[in-house]
């Protein structure tokens, strides 16, 4: 299959026009005491979606904030009772590993699935059909076998549980693929391991060396660690980048839709690091105002790259709205967001 | 007659089209590939205004029409009898002494909660606990410290055995009559010199830590701090503001992107260290006081964290800066236990 057009991802949100919808709703939602604040998400959302643009059309979202409040109040309770268990009774938090093994795969599920509905393009919904026993799988059987084998079957973990979120998903009657292999997924376990290593050599040197630099200038030894502290920050800040940029690559260029579409994207490693740690820095220095700006440029990097590839026009071809499901469904009304984004 | 244009989606394909919206006071009609449509305004569906995102009007048909024009929307719910409440939000977010405000406000509540509301939350939630669950905890949390191996049953010596005697002897005539605090000593691979108080009132303190001290002074010394985290409960007070912490910061900030939950992890992590400090300090000030109403000497406190320190030295420094440490800075709390004893 030859593709030809490429057509771009475009994203238009501006720091300073979400920074406005950022604070107030946040403020509307503390001082309701959280109430407001599965509003808050559906505008904070709504802005975000709706300035990506793809030929000239964009994207929506459109959650009702009834649903993602109740499924806030289900995952809170769950939420204070496993934190508070674990923190009080450490016995009693071995035996919330159980009811938490089974209860997260479904909310997990829930949430992929509200996402994927309200998520809209040219009037066409986004669907996701996966089961309880497919989301158990992947979310807890796999990742388990990857523990107990010391990481041999890890690859397959991780290629699985892609394959889950990308294979299970729809635009309207067009069921998407998901094409990186296992042996890719192990190439990319194996590039983590090697980066890490020798991040670890290199972090070694630095704080030996910095070590000594700062005793021979007579640093106080107090100040040692806050020193040591911002160089680990920043290599934990490039680790997480690395890993984010190889995932990312991965999960895009292994969505197709048969014979007709696929994606490509070509994050760098380098970039998104230099924003993360610009980002970390000026969140902290201005104690969180600069967060909704932060959040526009990680999208606006990440949307940069990414690409659909086609050939012919996506007025040409059409999708198929899912006969099944109306454009606004009567299934939605036993749906919950748990927000749990992945 | 007012008019509309923007783009126009079936519902059933993805095909882009092109549509007017045309209105009167009297009647509202959708034009498509020069069909026109009659349409009431009770039967669509208008997307609330936020900023400059295009406008989203939903048919009965399941059709929809998507359109930048914004200002000419909302002239049309104006027109059909909408109060204002489509754009209410929106007025609210484009409002700038809001904006300000809501900053401030949030950065001030924020403070609030970290400073005041759950320090006081835990504190009221620990006085209201039974002691019998409070006494469970302990247990619990010791049964896992020994079951993982951090503390072992230490071989005692002979002479190690007398020592202890007296020591616990020394450790009784400090220890007020109504408290119920129990003293253990150990083996500690992992923490070393060290001694430490659980929720219950427990306290381990390593065999180590004794090998360490040149005498009993010393030792009743740092017990007196540990008992100073047991009057106050500081144990389940910080269990209880961890959970606290951790459950506002889910619930406020319940959808901050990937790469900038990177910057609230930090911060929190900061914060929390920084409660830890203050229950250091407080149990230093109730050692000092215990130490002086007894009539020993506070040096005995400083000589003791001289000695650790020293013991520390190379392998423990990473953790001494004041913000990165769970105990204030020891040269600073060294010097707060001489100057008392210069009083």
């Amino acid at each position: 299959m030859d593709y030809s057009t490429e057509i771009p991802f475009e994203f238009h949100g501006d720091g300073k026009d979400y920074f406005r919808i950022w604070v107030v709703n946040l403020f509307l939602s503390v001082i309701s005491l959280g109430i407001y604040s599965a509003w808050a998400k559906v505008r904070n959302n709504r802005y975000l979606y709706s300035h990506l643009h793809l030929d000239g059309s964009c994207f929506e979202y459109i959650a009702n904030p009834k649903q993602i409040l109740i499924g806030r109040v289900i995952a809170v309770v769950l939420l204070s009772i496993s934190v508070i268990g674990s923190e009080l009774f450490p016995l009693v938090g071995l035996w919330l590993l159980l009811p938490t093994a089974l209860i997260l795969p479904w909310m997990i599920l829930k949430s992929l699935q509200f996402r994927a509905r309200n998520s809209v393009y040219r009037n066409i919904r986004f669907g996701f059909h996966a089961n309880y026993f497919e989301a158990l799988l992947v979310i807890v059987v796999y990742p388990i076998l990857a523990v107990v084998s010391i990481g041999l079957l890890s690859g397959f973990a991780i290629q699985r549980f892609y394959n889950f979120v990308v294979g299970h998903s729809s635009y309207g009657n067009t069921q998407f693929e998901f094409q990186s292999s296992i042996g890719e997924f192990y190439g990319f376990v194996f590039s983590v391991i090697f980066a890490t290593l020798g991040m670890a050599i290199l972090i070694g040197l630095i704080a030996a060396g910095a070590q000594f630099g700062l005793m021979s200038l007579d640093v106080p030894k107090q100040y040692f660690g806050l020193v040591i502290g911002a160089m680990g920050m920043v290599v934990y800040i490039w680790q997480f980048a690395y890993i984010k940029v190889k995932l990312t690559n991965l999960m895009y260029s292994g969505v197709t839709i048969p014979a007709w579409y696929t994606f490509t994207t070509s994050l760098k490693t380098w970039d998104l690091f230099k924003i993360y740690l610009v980002n970390t820095i000026l969140i902290l220095l201005s104690l969180g105002l600069y967060i909704p700006f932060a959040r526009i440029k990680v999208m606006q990097y990440r949307v940069s790259s990414l690409r659909f590839v086609t050939t012919q026009s996506l007025d040409e071809f059409t999708f198929k709205n899912d006969p099944n499901v109306s454009a606004i469904g009567q299934e939605v009304g036993e749906m919950f967001d748990f927000g749990i984004s992945l | 007659m007012n008019m509309v244009t923007g783009d126009y989606f079936s519902g059933l394909e993805s095909r882009r089209l092109t549509c007017q919206l045309v209105w009167s006071a009297e009647q509202i009609r959708l034009v498509v590939d020069e069909k026109e449509t009659p349409i009431k305004m009770a039967d669509l569906n208008i997307s609330s205004r936020l900023d400059r995102v295009p406008r989203s009007i939903r048919f009965p048909d399941g059709s929809q029409m998507l359109t930048d024009n914004n200002q000419a929307i909302d002239e049309l719910q104006k027109l059909h009898g909408d109060e204002g409440r489509a754009t209410l939000a929106h007025r609210l977010e484009s409002y700038i002494p809001l904006v300000i405000f809501s900053w401030v406000a949030i950065v001030g509540i924020a403070a609030w909660l970290y400073v005041y509301a759950v320090p006081v939350l835990a504190e009221s939630a620990v006085a209201l606990a039974p002691a019998a669950w409070k006494a469970d905890i302990g247990s619990d949390i010791f049964d896992q410290l020994i079951k993982n191996r951090y503390f072992i049953d230490p071989e005692i010596t002979g002479e190690q055995s007398s020592r202890i005697d007296q020591l616990e002897m020394s450790l009784l005539n400090v220890t007020p009559v109504e408290s119920n605090v129990i003293v253990e000593f150990m083996d500690s691979p992992i923490f070393g010199a060290n001694a430490i108080a659980l929720p219950g009132d427990k306290i381990i303190m390593t065999m180590d830590l004794i090998e360490l001290a040149e005498n009993d002074e010393q030792l009743i010394a740092i017990y007196l701090h540990e008992l100073g985290h047991v009057h106050h409960h500081h144990a389940l007070r910080m269990a209880l503001q961890r959970s606290l912490l951790a459950l506002l910061l889910v619930i406020t900030t319940g959808d901050v992107a990937t790469g900038t939950d990177l910057a609230v992890t930090v911060p929190t992590m900061l914060l929390s260290l920084s409660y830890s400090r203050q229950f250091e300090e407080q149990a230093d000030d109730f050692a000092i006081e215990r130490l002086i109403q007894y009539g020993i000497s506070t040096q005995h406190f400083a000589t003791i964290m001289d000695k650790l320190a020293a013991r520390g030295e190379g392998s423990n420094w990473m953790i001494n800066a004041e913000y990165l440490s769970t105990h204030p800075a020891p040269e600073d709390r060294v010097a707060k236990f001489r100057a008392a004893d210069s009083k």
